[in-house]
């Protein structure tokens, strides 16, 4: 069975996908104007954070939503957290974004280590100096990429 | 038809070796299991390590990996660029960064700031106002997504 015919038979729905992990040899591409490749319904999950802006949580799904604290976060600050998931290996690239709910006009997120199990989100307001402080809960949407380095 | 994990033993064993074609989908490609995740497995990725100092070019042909760059200090407020020469880049994609694992500043970013056929360009950026400055070797989790404008 050649992977064209094999990817033909997917194409017109002819396969019904299970839950074990599929790995190709040749690379894998969607060529579909707005369907995209990544995670549906079912991969996901939501954690809200406590306390402050450096507390940790907890989630163990590959993509998913943080809401973090609303404690203010001073202009030239920055405020780490721990995300603890179990789906994170040592070799993977977190990619966020912030979805909503900044309110400082210049605050970042970013993946400032990545470990077996968990990763930290350093939350940046890059406003100067006594600029406007950062006192939004923001959402930071995630997904994980499964990565190596051999 | 079978399910689909036999399908893609089928397009992995046509042949003595694994089928080194590249599947495209017509639709979109999604996974909905909370931990396997979609990426990149043993054999795609590489690694290096940078030399000299922080602007010097590495070069890596692997669609994903680990880059370790060099420990030249890096005062506050200041960029360090390097060129990722890669032939598995086109100019359409995108390459997702994140630091595994060595900054010492407490406030080191990095980022993608060029895509080219062949190679991108990574910017470490040291964002902190003041000491401590970044120091350390940092390790860098890339993979490049395949994308297109057309």
């Amino acid at each position: 069975m050649s992977s064209a015919n094999v990817i033909a038979q997917i194409n017109n729905n002819e396969i019904t996908g299970n839950t074990d992990t599929a790995t190709f040899g040749g690379g894998l591409k969607s060529s579909h104007a707005t369907g995209g490749v990544g995670y549906s319904t079912g991969a996901g999950g939501a954690v809200t954070q406590i306390t402050n802006r450096s507390t940790g949580v907890t989630l163990n799904t590959v993509c998913g939503t943080i809401t973090t604290d609303n404690t203010s976060l001073a202009a030239e600050g920055n405020a780490d957290f721990i995300v603890t998931n179990s789906a994170v290996a040592i070799g993977d690239v977190i990619i966020l974004s912030i979805h909503s709910g900044q309110e400082g006009g210049n605050t970042s997120a970013a993946v400032i280590t990545v470990a077996a199990g968990s990763f930290t989100i350093q939350v940046s307001n890059n406003n100067a100096a006594g600029g406007t402080a950062e006192t939004g809960a923001m959402l930071i949407n995630f997904v994980v990429v499964k990565s190596v380095s051999a | 038809m079978g399910n689909f994990s036999n399908i893609i033993s089928n397009i992995n064993n046509s042949g003595t070796a694994r089928d080194p074609d590249t599947a495209i989908f017509g639709g979109g490609l999604h996974s909905s299991n909370a931990t396997g995740g979609i990426g990149y497995d043993t054999g795609a990725g590489g690694s290096v390590t940078q030399l000299t100092s922080r602007t010097t070019g590495v070069t890596l042909n692997a669609i994903c990996g680990t880059i370790t760059t060099d420990d030249e200090v890096l005062l506050a407020e200041e960029n360090a660029d390097f060129t990722v020469t890669n032939s598995a880049v086109a100019i359409g994609d995108v390459v997702a960064v994140c630091i595994q694992s060595g900054g010492d500043s407490g406030s080191t970013v990095v980022e993608v700031v060029t895509v080219a056929a062949g190679s991108f360009v990574i910017s470490v950026a040291n964002h902190g106002a003041a000491a401590p400055y970044e120091t350390a070797a940092i390790l860098i989790n890339f993979a490049i997504l395949k994308s297109v404008s057309a």
